[in-house]
């Protein structure tokens, strides 16, 4: 038992600062429970260690599975782990697994001990079982520890040739978390990346990119070789996977082609209208979209279909990044979409609305009305969906929004009402027909019974009485009636700097309303406290005859205040407008300092920044920029070469039957042996198998082994010699439709039966022969 | 790229359970996450994401707990909440429903879920139909000691196994749509849509390749078939076993399903929609004394048509006591844990109309803040019929379709 309790105070150290704010919080409140807990623990730990040791592997298992249950809980079990270390090589692969969990967590604590597990996973990556190999390669590289980065070098080296996609992916991983251990690899990670990204499955592709994203995402030049083909590949790669192509290839097409928005040409003034149109044909000649870049246009368009909301915002982030103007209009219907997903992808997918709705609104207008607000709509979804529908306003729309305004001013949640003012206001600076109205609105607002929609429309009309200097005298001596009942400071101080900066409008009020304040001023808020300092300073210099002796009383207040700040601004203030013998030239110019015109405000949407971050980024959302941000390049004036994308005929053939048979349209022709026609095409078929076979016999082996992607595979095997397929695709490729056939086995002739759909294409093919 | 580590905490913030993916951020660091929380809900400026130094929350509630993602670069944040939800998916199909109790009863596997949906913060599989296979319930599986390996995750065609039997190949489909209505104040209708969803239930041996054709009015026109009775399907998503680019060539829906219960695709019509059950509510409110709820519901389709289970709920104040009713037709029940009342009508025949009264207490203390008025929602089913009027055709499959028996089709649900 000494032993026990001996042990018992050891792992209670340990456990201390790894269980952290848990044990801060659950221990305390009774100690003998969580003694007896710590001693249920060891006896079970005694016990564990025998059951690991037990030749059953039910035992074995069991065992694994209460120490998993331990580990996850945030229990410290690493005293178990030379005895766990011993199952690593375990024949039942459920045992295994749950071995490979614990190791991956305490592997970097304890470094020697792990070292006696590596040969087994060495020995496990020439398993013959894919799964196995590639789980060994996954723990192997989560180990993080240093003295086996050699080793985690090789492995992923073998692994990125194995015949198993599976085990290729896991390579790929493997490449991240050994650039994390060590980024001295970098180089011999480089050629690795560059290997797997000519692979031709579509469960690598995902992965690679993301190693390439994450290891050397500025070696551009590895992209160019694989462009096309992952682009044709994107279709059929997992939805991860599709979203960190897209984002790839987003920066790539920024570097690689022109930009397709220039619309407008200046108009030189010097040039004749001759040389004019010439330049303008010059222009019009010089923009066609390269090919690739409509190729990825293309390819992401279907996946604006895909119901996983992540893939369709980077397919909307591609073309608002890459489409011409004209056509990036189709990914707003399906982000409206989105907007009936998940609160937090909405609010993603709002954030990017707002982006782009300010710089084009058009894209959003038809979807207007899916932007109102719903009373369930949570806070922060309510603000985003108003900002929308300010950006959007326009003088057609605007009576519509102003009506569905009025009734968010009235909603019971008062951010939201005060949020709609704002909203008002910003839409009578930007549409001046409707200013008059929306003005009058807010004036009828002064008389809510809410505190916070008054002193919110205070402060908005403020702004806008700025902007419009034409009708002031009425809604001032409104809102001066309002000072006596206004409480909220911001729109008091608003109101009193009205009264200041047009006062000689209302010449008999304000002398009144500085008085009143006055008697007010030490309950005063500070802000308040300073306009009225101002509005006391303005009337002085206006109409120093009435104003003289309050204005000095106030001064006299503001020297005593508690504040620094107003007493420092009194002091300022006595200096500028009474004149003393020590007063500089200064106040000569009061008048003009204190009355001087101030620029209107400008009423903008917080969103006008944004767009510089890529669109769907975490940087976006926060609107600075996080660590590892890639920054989307401006479009380059002229074009780099675009004949480095360019792949070798002869390397597309094996090429386009690894990923691209579901892709394209592809026919399945049967061969029967009945039939004696056609002998041209047997030549050609031919032909490109042997090129094919003699290319790369591995490759297409494997493919046909692992890789049940293509259909007739899996026929072919299952009807064998009964008839054979071919499968005939036909490539969209640039400049040249290449024809491929790939045949299996040999056979005497060929008939048409017509299987698949596209009769149009189908007579393309024909003709071709 | 995605998330650093994952962490699921209970609703004081405490880790349930946590995995460490890349190990860049300390584990330690989610012990900020709630007193942040705490401070941005009093600051009213609740976001879906929390920075805090170099780190970032990103979060999502579901039932009593919290799925924390913690990331230090610049991640991708909408492929972030795509995968917590997944999660939240993939552990509701594993223990029917995903809460505190669920996962401490299931710490082994839960802890193997995180391994497997996710390496070194990139998600992987997130099929729960495919983890299900390799990640069993109780692993009884073992004790035949044979190892199995499944196939699927290394498969192109990831969503089915292959191998697959049955003595009766049947597929049922199921067409649910529901109606969103905008209703302004003062009762003409703003925005109207159908939301539907096409669930597919699939016993086929092998590896079947279907096809669904709809009445669909791009494809109708492409075909150069009448216009009668076709649909505008506004804007469609498919479950990633369709290929995509066929339907964006041709508008053929063709797949090779999973096996079992899946939903095919969901769909969105934005007509106009009369709608079909409509709803008055009068809510007359006595500060200190009582409340008066009057609904009058109206049936505004077919008198032929009848529709079942109609369910309408009227919220009420929190503080509401000594609930009466007095209704024309179906029972009221006051349901307190939801602040309403629940009005249920059995069979509701098109074109008629039918009266609600309750009368509820309130105490003489009045609650210092003003509740929001929560809208009246309506659930209810009519069989036989879409709102959209949509259907489904029956089109050959490469696999020979004609063999199987056709389903079933459902009406909206509220």
């Amino acid at each position: 038992m000494s032993g026990n309790g001996l042990s018992y105070s050891e792992q209670g150290g340990e456990a201390a600062p790894e269980l952290g704010q848990e044990a801060a919080t659950t221990t305390t409140p009774s100690i003998p429970a969580a003694f007896g807990l710590f001693c249920s623990d060891i006896k079970k730990n005694e016990d564990l260690k025998q059951m690991l040791e037990s030749s059953k592997d039910s035992a074995k298992l069991d065992a694994m599975k209460r120490i998993v249950g331990m580990v996850a809980k945030g229990k410290n079990a690493s005293e178990l782990f030379p005895a766990v270390v011993k199952n690593v090589a375990s024949k039942n692969i459920e045992i295994k697994k749950l071995v490979y969990v614990y190791l991956m967590r305490y592997a970097e604590e304890q470094q020697d001990l792990a070292l006696l597990s590596i040969s087994t996973f060495q020995r496990a990556l020439k398993d013959p079982n894919q799964l196995i190999r590639a789980s060994a390669l996954r723990v192997l590289s989560s180990i993080r520890v240093p003295i086996i980065v050699p080793i985690m070098m090789l492995a992923i080296k073998e692994a990125s040739s194995d015949l198993s996609p599976y085990v290729r992916k896991n390579a790929a991983h493997a490449i991240q978390k050994l650039y994390s251990l060590d980024p001295e690899q970098k180089e011999m990670l480089i050629e690795v990346i560059e290997k797997l990204l000519k692979d031709r499955s579509t469960l690598v592709a995902g992965s690679v990119v993301m190693a390439f994203e994450e290891v050397c995402p500025e070696r551009i030049d590895l992209i160019h070789k694989n462009y096309r083909k992952l682009c044709n590949l994107l279709v059929d790669v997992e939805e991860w996977g599709q979203v960190v192509i897209i984002h790839m290839l987003t920066r790539y097409a920024r570097t690689q082609f022109v930009s397709p928005w220039k619309v407008s040409f200046e108009k030189n003034f010097y040039e004749s209208d001759e040389e004019q149109k010439e330049k303008d044909q010059k222009v019009k000649d010089t923009y066609t979209m390269d090919p690739d870049h409509r190729l990825l246009l293309q390819n992401t368009k279907p996946l604006l279909q895909s119901r996983n909301a992540a893939v369709v915002m980077a397919v909307s982030q591609l073309y608002w990044h890459l489409a011409p103007k004209s056509e990036a209009g189709i990914v707003s219907k399906s982000l409206v979409r989105l907007l009936r997903s998940n609160r937090e992808v909405q609010y993603i997918v709002l954030q990017n609305i707002a982006t782009m709705s300010i710089q084009r609104k058009g894209m959003f207008e038809p979807y207007l009305k899916s932007f109102y607000v719903r009373s369930t709509d949570p806070t922060m979804i309510k603000t985003l969906k108003l900002e929308i529908l300010t950006n959007l306003a326009n003088e057609a729309n605007i009576s519509t929004l102003l009506r569905e305004f009025q009734t968010y001013v009235k909603s019971q949640d008062k951010q939201f009402a005060a949020a709609t003012i704002q909203a008002i206001g910003r839409c009578a600076t930007n549409i001046t027909e409707v200013t008059d109205t929306c003005l009058n609105g807010l004036v009828c607002l002064l008389s809510n019974k809410d505190e916070i929609v008054v002193a919110e429309s205070v402060v908005v009309i403020k702004k806008l009485l700025q902007t419009q200097p034409a009708h002031h005298g009425e809604i001032i001596k409104h809102m001066a009636k309002l000072l006596d009942n206004i409480t909220v400071p911001v729109a008091r101080a608003s109101i009193l700097w009205l009264i200041g900066e047009y006062c000689e409008r209302v010449p008999k009020i304000a002398p009144d309303v500085l008085r009143k304040t006055a008697k007010s001023f030490t309950n005063e808020d500070d802000l308040v406290k300073l306009q009225i300092l101002n509005l006391g300073a303005k009337l002085y210099l206006t109409n120093s005859k009435q104003t003289k002796l309050l204005t000095q009383y106030v001064l006299n207040l503001g020297k005593y205040d508690q504040s620094y700040d107003i007493r420092d601004r009194t002091r300022f203030i006595r200096q500028l407008i009474v004149p003393n013998e020590k007063s500089g030239a200064l106040s000569k110019y009061a008048k003009k300092i204190f009355l001087a015109q101030k620029p209107a405000p400008l009423l903008e949407s917080p969103f006008k920044d944004r767009d510089h971050f890529q669109l769907g980024t975490l940087s976006h959302t926060l609107n600075t920029q996080a660590t590892g941000y890639l920054e989307l390049s401006d479009w380059p004036e002229v074009a780099p070469d675009p004949s480095v994308r360019n792949v070798e005929i002869a390397e597309s053939v094996p090429d386009s039957f690894g990923g691209f048979t579901c892709l394209l349209s592809s026919f399945f022709l049967i061969c029967s042996d009945s039939e004696d026609t056609e002998k041209k095409k047997k030549g050609i078929s031919k032909k490109i198998t042997t090129s094919n076979s003699s290319d790369t016999e591995s490759a297409s082996s494997e493919e046909s082994s692992s890789d049940s992607k293509s259909e007739s595979d899996s026929k072919s095997d299952s009807e064998p010699g009964k008839s054979r397929y071919v499968i005939l695709s036909v490539l969209g490729l640039q400049h040249s439709p290449t024809l491929v056939l790939y045949l299996t086995g040999h056979y005497p002739s060929l008939c048409w039966k017509r299987i698949s759909s596209s009769l149009s294409l189908l007579q393309t093919a024909r003709h071709f022969w | 790229m995605a998330a650093s580590a994952l962490f699921i905490l209970d609703l004081k913030g405490k880790p349930l359970i946590s995995r460490n993916y890349k190990g860049d951020v300390g584990l330690g660091e989610i012990e900020h996450f709630m007193g942040l929380l705490l401070q941005r809900e009093e600051e009213g400026a609740l976001a879906p994401l929390l920075p805090h130094g170099h780190v970032h929350f990103l979060w999502i509630k579901h039932a009593n707990l919290y799925l924390v993602a913690t990331t230090k670069k610049n991640g991708n944040a909408s492929l972030v909440y795509s995968f917590l939800y997944k999660v939240v998916e993939v552990f509701c199909e594993y223990f029917k429903e995903l809460e505190e109790e669920s996962i401490r009863d299931n710490f082994v596997i839960v802890y193997e879920l995180l391994d497997e949906l996710m390496d070194f913060g990139f998600p992987q599989t997130t099929d729960s139909k495919i983890l299900q296979e390799y990640i069993t319930q109780e692993g009884n599986k073992l004790e035949t000691g044979r190892s199995r390996v499944p196939t699927t995750v290394t498969n192109a065609v990831s969503w089915r196994s292959e191998g697959i039997r049955y003595k009766k190949n049947e597929v049922f489909i199921d067409v649910i749509e529901s109606v969103n209505l905008l209703v302004s104040a003062s009762g003409c209708v703003l925005l109207s849509e159908v939301m539907g969803t096409i669930k597919l239930k699939v016993f086929l041996s092998g590896m079947p390749e279907l096809r669904l054709g709809l009445n669909d009015r791009v494809l109708f026109e492409l075909t150069g078939r009448g216009k009668n009775k076709s649909v505008e399907l506004e804007d469609v998503k498919f479950h990633q076993c369709v290929r995509l680019s066929r339907f964006d060539t041709d508008r053929t829906i063709s797949f090779i399903p999973p096996d079992g219960d899946f939903e095919l695709m969901s769909y969105r019509l934005s007509t106009q929609v009369k709608p079909l059950i409509w709803v008055e509510s009068v809510i007359e409110k006595f500060s200190h004394s009582r409340v008066e709820i009057l609904v009058k519901a109206k049936g505004q389709f077919k008198k032929q048509s009848v529709a079942n289970g109609v369910e309408i709920a009227v919220p009420v104040p929190s503080d509401a006591d000594s609930p009466k009713f007095k209704t024309s037709v179906g029972s009221a029940k006051y349901v307190p844990e939801r602040n309403l009342v629940l009005w249920t009508i059995k069979s509701f025949p098109g074109g008629k109309e039918h009266l609600m009264r309750a009368h509820f207490g309130l105490p003489s203390v009045e609650k210092e803040e003003e509740e929001g008025r929560p809208p009246v929602a309506v659930r209810f089913e009519i069989p036989y019929f879409t709102v959209s009027g949509i259907q489904v055709l029956p089109v050959g499959g490469i696999w020979g379709w004609g063999g199987y028996g056709a389903g079933r089709e459902h009406g909206p649900g509220g």
